[in-house]
C-alpha cells in the first residue's frame, strides 16, 4: 500500500468511527428521550391529587411516595432501555423498543397492585376496603387518589401499615415477583355470577348482603366491567364473602386484586377495527396493538351428543414484548374472549361414550400469531 | 256532614275490611313502590331535596354510619323546611327512594332484608337500625303482594305477604321500649294497621301518638287520612272529618292548611272529580292553599292551587294564581291540564 492509499484508509477509518460516535451518540439520545418520555408519563400517572377532601397529612406522604419512586423509575427505565438493546442486538427499531418499554411498564403498573406486601398491609386494607360507602366517592381516575380513597377512611393506626406496605410494593418495580399468587381459577366476577343466580333462582339466605345498589344492578342484569361504582361494590361484595368464609385477608385479595387490576385492555384507546360487528374469534385489534402473541388453553365442555357445549381459558402462554422478568399479567386476558368464541370453530365433536355416560371435556390449545 | 268524629270512625271501621282487596298501587303514599328520586318528591329545592338524597345514597350505597349520624340530625327537628316538610318526613322519603323499587324483583328485596337485618343485629341499641329493618320486611311483603287486587293474587303470595307484615309487627313490637319516641315506628304501625285491617280507632291512636312524639312528623295524619278513602274502606265524609282533624292539630296555627294538603294529595283516590265525589269543602280547602303558602312558598303547591281552583271552576282564584305562576308552570304539578285550565280561566 502506498502513502496515498495509507491515507485515504485512514481517511475511511476515521469517517467510519466519526460517524459510528454520531450514531451512538444519536442513539443515546433517543434512549434519553424515550427515557424522559416514559418516566414523565408515570409521573402523570402517579401524579396526587389536588382534591380538597383529603387531609394535608395523607397527601403529603403519598407525594413523598411519589417522588421517591420518580427519582427511582429515573434510573430503571434507562436500564430497561439498555436491557431491551442487549436482547434484540443491532438494528433494533425505534418503534420496536418503545412498545417493549411502554408494554413493560404497564405490566409493572399491574403488577404493583397485584402484590402483596405483607399481612398487616392486607389486613388493614381490606378493613379499608369494606368500609360501608367506600364505592360512594367521586370517581378518581388516578391510582393515587384511589389510594388515598381508601387510607383516609382507616383507623388511624392503620394508615402507617398501609404507607409503608406502599413503600415496599413501590420499591419492588424492576425486579422479579417471585411471591406473586397465581390468579384464581374462577374470577371474582364469575363467582359473583354464581352467586347471583344462585340468590337469583330460590329463596336463600346471602351470606353477605349486597348494598341497594348492587342488589339492583345483579338482579336487573346490570352489571358491567364500566368502572362504576356498582363494579366496585360487586368487588367489595366479592371481597367480603371470601373473609366471611374464612380466607385470610392475604388470599380473600388475591381475587380482589385480579379482579381491580388495570389491564392492558384498561390502557387501550378505541381501536379502529374494535367494532362490535368484528368476528369475535380474530386476533382482537388490542392484542394486536400491545403486540401479543402465544398460546391459550380451553376446556371445552361436551353435550350428552358430544358436541360443543361451552369453554373456559385454562391456561395461557404468551409472548409480550419488554414483558420477560415477570408474568404478563396486563396482557394476559387479552385473548381469552377471541379463544373461547374460536373454540367451537377448531373443536371436532366426539363420538359419546358407549355406555351413555357423558363425553369428557376436551383441551384445546389455541395459536395466536400476529400477521 | 258534620256528624261526630267518633260515629264516624266506627262507621267506617266496619267498611275498612275492604281495604285488603284495594290495590296498594292506588291509595298508598309510603308503600306505593314509585321510586324515582326528586320527580317523585312533591318538592325538590334546597334542604329537602338534600336531606332526601343524603339519606337515599347513604342507604343505596350501605352506609349505615352515615345514615344514623342524618337520622339523629333530622329525627327530633321540628323545623318545617322549604315547601312544609319535616327534615324527618323528608329523611323517610329518602329511604322510600331504594324501598320503594317498582322494578325490582324478590331478590332484591331479599338482599334489602338481609343487609337490614344485620345492621339491626349488629346494632341493638339503634332505633334506626330496628326501623329500618322492620321497613324492609314491608317492603318485602309487598314484593310479594304485587299491586294488583288481592283477588287476583296468588294465595301463596299473599301467605308470604301476611307472614312479612306478621314480622314486620314482631319487629316492632320486639323493640318497642327503644322505639318509644320515635313517631317513625307510629307511621310504620299504621301502614301494617291499613294493610292487616286494623281497628280505626286503633290507627287514629297511633297517628295522635306520632305527632305527639314529634310535633313536626304529621305522616301520620296522611296515612290515617288514606285509611279513611272510601277506596280503603273508609267515607267521604269521614275523609273531610280527619282532613279537618289533621288541620287542627298537626300544624298549630297553619289555619287549614293541612286540609288543603290532605285534599289535593288524595285528589286522583276519589272515584271521578274531587270536587263531586267528596265532601271538600272548597272555600276551606282554598284557604288552607293560602295558609300554606303564606307559610311555606313553593312552587309546587302554588301550581296545585291554580290546578285545584281550576278543578273547582273557581275562575277568580284561578286567574289569580295563575297570573303568579306566568308562563313557566310546574308540569310535574298539572299534568296535561295547564293549557285547557289557562284558556278556561281566560275565557269571559
Amino acid at each position: 500500500m502506498n502513502n496515498r492509499s495509507r491515507a485515504v484508509a485512514v481517511l475511511l477509518a476515521g469517517l467510519a468511527i466519526a460517524a459510528s460516535c454520531l450514531a451512538e451518540g444519536a442513539t443515546a439520545a433517543a434512549d434519553r428521550q424515550m427515557a424522559d418520555g416514559s418516566v414523565a408519563w408515570m409521573a402523570r400517572v402517579l401524579q396526587v391529587p389536588t382534591t380538597p377532601d383529603i387531609d394535608p397529612p395523607l397527601r403529603d406522604a403519598m407525594a413523598g411516595l411519589v417522588r421517591e419512586h420518580v427519582e427511582r423509575l429515573r434510573t430503571l427505565v434507562p436500564a430497561w432501555i439498555a436491557e431491551e438493546r442487549a436482547r434484540q442486538g443491532v438494528g433494533l427499531k425505534p418503534g420496536t423498543l418503545d412498545r417493549a418499554i411502554h408494554n413493560r411498564v404497564v405490566n409493572e403498573l399491574a403488577l404493583w397492585r397485584l402484590e402483596s406486601p405483607g399481612a398487616d398491609y392486607d389486613a388493614a386494607l381490606a378493613r379499608a376496603l369494606l368500609r360501608p360507602g367506600i364505592c360512594d366517592r367521586p370517581p378518581r381516575d388516578n391510582y393515587m387518589g384511589t389510594l388515598m380513597t381508601w387510607f383516609q377512611a382507616v383507623p388511624a393506626a392503620d394508615r402507617p401499615v398501609l404507607l409503608a406496605g406502599e413503600r415496599t410494593l413501590l420499591a419492588h418495580w424492576g425486579t422479579h415477583r417471585d411471591a406473586l399468587a397465581p390468579p384464581p381459577e374462577r374470577s371474582l366476577s364469575e363467582e359473583a355470577a354464581d352467586e347471583i343466580a344462585r340468590l337469583r333462582s330460590g329463596r336463600t339466605v346471602p351470606d353477605v348482603a349486597m348494598p341497594p345498589l348492587l342488589a339492583d344492578a345483579a338482579f336487573k342484569g346490570q352489571l358491567a366491567h364500566d368502572g362504576s361504582d356498582v363494579e366496585c361494590a360487586l368487588q367489595q361484595w366479592g371481597l367480603a364473602r371470601a373473609l366471611h368464609r374464612g380466607d385470610p385477608p392475604t388470599a380473600a385479595l388475591v381475587s380482589w386484586r385480579y379482579a381491580t387490576m388495570k389491564t392492558a385492555e384498561d390502557w387501550s384507546q378505541r381501536l379502529p377495527g374494535a367494532d362490535k360487528n368484528a368476528d369475535p374469534a380474530a386476533y382482537p385489534p388490542v392484542a394486536s396493538m400491545w403486540e401479543v402473541t402465544g398460546w391459550v388453553e380451553v376446556r371445552v365442555t361436551l353435550d350428552a351428543g358430544g358436541r360443543f357445549a361451552s369453554a373456559r381459558v385454562t391456561g395461557r402462554q404468551l409472548v409480550v414484548p419488554g414483558v420477560t422478568d415477570n408474568p404478563p399479567v396486563a396482557f394476559e386476558t387479552l385473548l381469552d374472549a377471541a379463544s373461547i368464541a374460536g373454540a367451537p370453530r377448531q373443536f371436532k365433536p366426539v363420538v359419546p361414550p358407549a355406555d351413555g355416560s357423558a363425553p369428557k371435556p376436551v383441551a384445546l390449545r389455541l395459536n395466536w400469531k400476529l400477521q | 256532614m258534620n256528624r261526630p268524629l267518633s260515629t264516624r270512625l266506627r262507621r267506617a271501621a266496619a267498611g275498612l275490611l275492604l281495604a285488603a282487596l284495594i290495590p296498594p298501587a292506588l291509595a298508598t303514599i309510603t308503600t306505593a313502590s314509585a321510586p324515582a328520586p326528586s320527580a317523585s318528591s312533591p318538592l325538590v329545592d334546597g334542604v329537602s331535596s338534600r336531606i332526601a338524597d343524603d339519606a337515599a345514597m347513604a342507604f343505596w350505597y350501605g352506609d349505615f354510619d352515615r345514615l344514623e349520624a342524618l337520622y339523629r340530625s333530622v329525627r327530633q327537628s321540628t323545623e318545617l323546611v322549604d315547601g312544609g316538610t319535616s327534615r324527618l318526613q323528608w329523611f323517610r322519603k329518602g329511604l322510600w327512594r331504594v324501598y320503594g323499587r317498582d322494578d325490582a324483583t324478590d331478590p332484591y328485596f331479599a338482599q334489602l332484608e338481609a343487609l337490614t337485618h344485620a345492621w339491626a343485629s349488629k346494632r341493638p341499641n339503634s332505633a334506626l337500625a330496628q326501623l329500618l329493618y322492620a321497613r324492609a320486611l314491608h317492603a318485602r311483603a309487598w314484593s310479594f303482594r304485587g299491586g294488583d287486587y288481592a283477588d287476583h293474587v296468588l294465595p301463596a303470595a299473599m301467605k308470604e305477604f301476611h307472614r312479612y307484615i306478621a314480622l314486620e309487627k314482631e319487629q316492632l313490637d320486639r323493640n318497642a321500649s327503644l322505639l318509644k319516641n320515635e313517631s317513625t315506628a307510629d307511621i310504620y304501625l299504621l301502614m301494617i294497621g291499613r294493610t292487616a285491617v286494623a281497628p280505626f280507632d286503633q290507627m287514629h291512636a297511633l297517628a295522635l301518638d306520632a305527632l305527639a312524639r314529634n310535633p313536626a312528623d304529621d305522616s301520620g295524619f296522611q296515612e290515617l287520612a288514606t285509611a279513611s278513602l272510601p277506596k280503603w274502606g273508609g267515607s267521604a265524609d269521614l275523609f273531610d272529618a280527619v282532613a279537618r282533624e289533621a288541620a287542627r292539630r298537626a300544624r298549630p296555627g297553619s289555619g287549614m292548611a293541612m286540609y288543603a294538603f290532605l285534599y289535593d294529595d288524595v285528589s286522583g283516590d276519589f272515584p271521578g272529580d274531587l270536587f263531586e265525589t267528596s265532601d271538600v269543602d272548597w272555600p276551606t280547602m282554598r284557604q288552607g292553599f293560602r295558609d300554606w303558602l303564606a307559610r311555606w312558598p313553593n312552587r309546587y303547591m302554588l301550581n296545585r292551587f291554580a290546578r285545584d281552583a281550576c278543578h273547582a271552576q273557581d275562575k277568580p282564584t284561578t286567574l289569580e294564581v295563575l297570573n303568579q305562576i306566568g308562563d313557566q308552570p310546574l308540569e310535574r304539578a298539572w299534568g296535561n291540564q295547564f293549557e285547557s285550565c289557562r284558556r278556561w280561566a281566560r275565557e269571559p
